[in-house]
């Protein structure tokens, strides 16, 4: 009871205001992870307002938001290309199911062998993938959509200068929006990118034939989103943890992710994760419990269902705006700088983290390379430390080998060439 | 020193006080360095092990079996 009261009402009004601005901020990036995604906005603005109120109830960490993401988008593509927006409500939930099962049996303490160098070359491929998925917004568009565009970008920078009582990315929104409006811009809108939210969601079953043909479609997507979904949340999580200085149950976490997405795939939702972005500004503005994700959520649905119209005439250079502020403030600069100063095994397990990812699109294969790479390199150093000395005694007729150090696969060739079989010469 | 000086091993000491030997690779290699030692008549002895690796030597390996020569010889 005690600790209900703790988690939900001990920071009543700052969770409150927080929840608030989140859901202002969520606003635009659901939008743009839907149109990644190749779904209507609507899948990913319902997925948001989903996942953020279930996983507040059953997440492992307070104050930490969830909603739709680029990570998962980015993985939906080709799913919903080549099978449609049914099939990929299946896989959401899916993804959930094994998400469960990945908690109970402990999944999320395999996060060990996840180094440093893996989860920064995650974050700087998520950061370039973001960028990437904007470009075909900004290729062979007319010069006022560049001209927005740097407006956009230019109120999202210099604003917070001004004041930061308002998300500057939402200001965008409304001032590109306004200006869109009133000078009856020809540019591409929101609106041209598909169905809008006009109610609230309702429990629907994914339209698909239950068969070993649509698993065997399916599963393997779900795979990867299971696994990118719980690495890119428990890696939120530590981040929460540490600008909290509090604890989080990472397995339960694992398990609540699942919950919000089974549900969110049967209201209509893309499946999603934890978001390092929107966490960090909800425990920036004052967010510490589970009422600050519950708001974050309920009230991105009340926005939403009544701005419906508005959203529509949103023009898509200010989205794109906002995701080149999501690419750059994701991607860790420091580890550029950093890439001659850390040792050459660390700076290779990162870039190979984010050329695998670039170059297959999939944050987990990306992150297997990284891990598998980390795992070479860690056995390569661990042979080095074997030393093996020998010294004659009783004239010649007995020898001591003294073997200090690990043997084990990668040292074993090295171990049995330090001896000298011959008994003469 | 003149050619005529021949060094020749009667006894072979491993000392592994301070080695651990972590899987079966590692095992099956000092299974091969007593085993080729004992082909070339030398006497020889491992001191030591610590508890894992003699675990590990007692599970997997061959050179401390009755039939160990044999086995080595049939590779």
């Amino acid at each position: 009871m005690k600790s209900i009261r703790q988690e939900w009402f001990s920071n009543t009004r700052n969770d409150l205001l927080a929840g608030l601005v989140v859901a202002l901020a969520l606003i635009p990036e659901a939008i743009a992870f839907s149109i990644i995604a190749g779904v209507d906005p609507k899948v990913g603005l319902y997925a948001s307002f989903c996942i953020a109120t279930i996983i507040a109830f059953t997440g492992g960490r307070p104050g930490m938001i969830s909603a739709a993401t680029a990570a998962m988008a980015l993985l939906m593509v080709t799913l919903v290309k080549d099978h449609g927006l049914q099939y990929l409500l299946a896989a959401t939930v899916l993804t959930g199911v094994l998400q469960i099962i990945a908690g109970y049996i402990r999944l999320g303490s395999l996060m060990r062998f996840v180094s440093r160098s893996v989860i920064t070359g995650f974050v700087n491929a998520l950061a370039i993938l973001i960028f990437m998925a904007q470009l075909p917004e900004l290729i062979n568009v007319t010069w006022v959509v560049y001209v927005m565009t740097a407006a956009g970008l230019g109120i999202i920078y210099l604003l917070p200068y001004v004041t930061r009582a308002v998300p500057s990315p939402l200001v965008t929104i409304v001032v590109l929006t306004i200006v869109a409006i009133a000078l009856d811009l020809d540019i591409r809108t929101v609106g041209d990118m598909g169905e809008l939210p006009d109610s609230l969601p309702v429990f629907l079953i994914p339209d698909i034939p239950l068969t070993w043909e649509t698993l065997a479609i399916i599963f393997p997507y779900s795979l990867t989103m299971m696994v990118v979904g719980l690495l890119e949340s428990l890696l939120t999580a530590t981040i929460v943890d540490d600008l909290t200085d509090t604890k989080s149950n990472k397995n339960r976490e694992c398990v609540g992710q699942g919950v919000a997405n089974v549900a969110t795939g049967f209201i209509g939702g893309m499946a999603g994760c934890a978001m390092i972005g929107q966490s960090v500004i909800n425990v920036k503005s004052g967010g510490r419990g589970r009422l600050s994700t519950l708001t974050a959520g309920i009230a991105l649905l009340i926005l939403i269902v009544f701005l419906g119209d508005w959203v529509a005439q949103i023009p898509m250079a200010a989205l794109v705006a906002v995701m080149i502020m999501v690419s750059i403030g994701t991607f860790d600069w420091q580890s550029v700088i950093k890439l001659r100063e850390h040792p050459k095994s660390s700076s290779i397990v990162m870039l190979a983290t984010v050329l695998v990812t670039v170059f297959t699109h999939d944050l987990a294969k990306g992150v297997l390379v990284g891990v598998l790479a980390s795992g070479f390199f860690f056995a390569a150093k661990v042979a080095r430390i074997l030393a093996i000395r020998s010294f004659t005694e009783d004239e010649g007729r007995q020898r001591t080998y003294v073997v200090t150090g690990q043997v084990f696969f990668a040292s074993a060739e090295q171990f049995v060439n330090a001896f000298d079989f011959q008994r003469g010469d | 020193m003149p050619l005529t000086f021949r060094e020749v091993i009667e006894r072979v000491t491993i000392d592994v006080s301070r080695a651990h030997f972590w899987d079966i690779t590692a095992v099956s290699a000092l299974d091969k360095v007593i085993l080729k030692f004992r082909r070339e008549g030398t006497e020889t002895e491992v001191v030591g092990l610590n508890e894992a690796s003699a675990t590990m030597i007692d599970r997997f390996a061959v050179h401390d079996k009755p039939d160990a020569d044999d086995s080595f010889a049939s590779h």
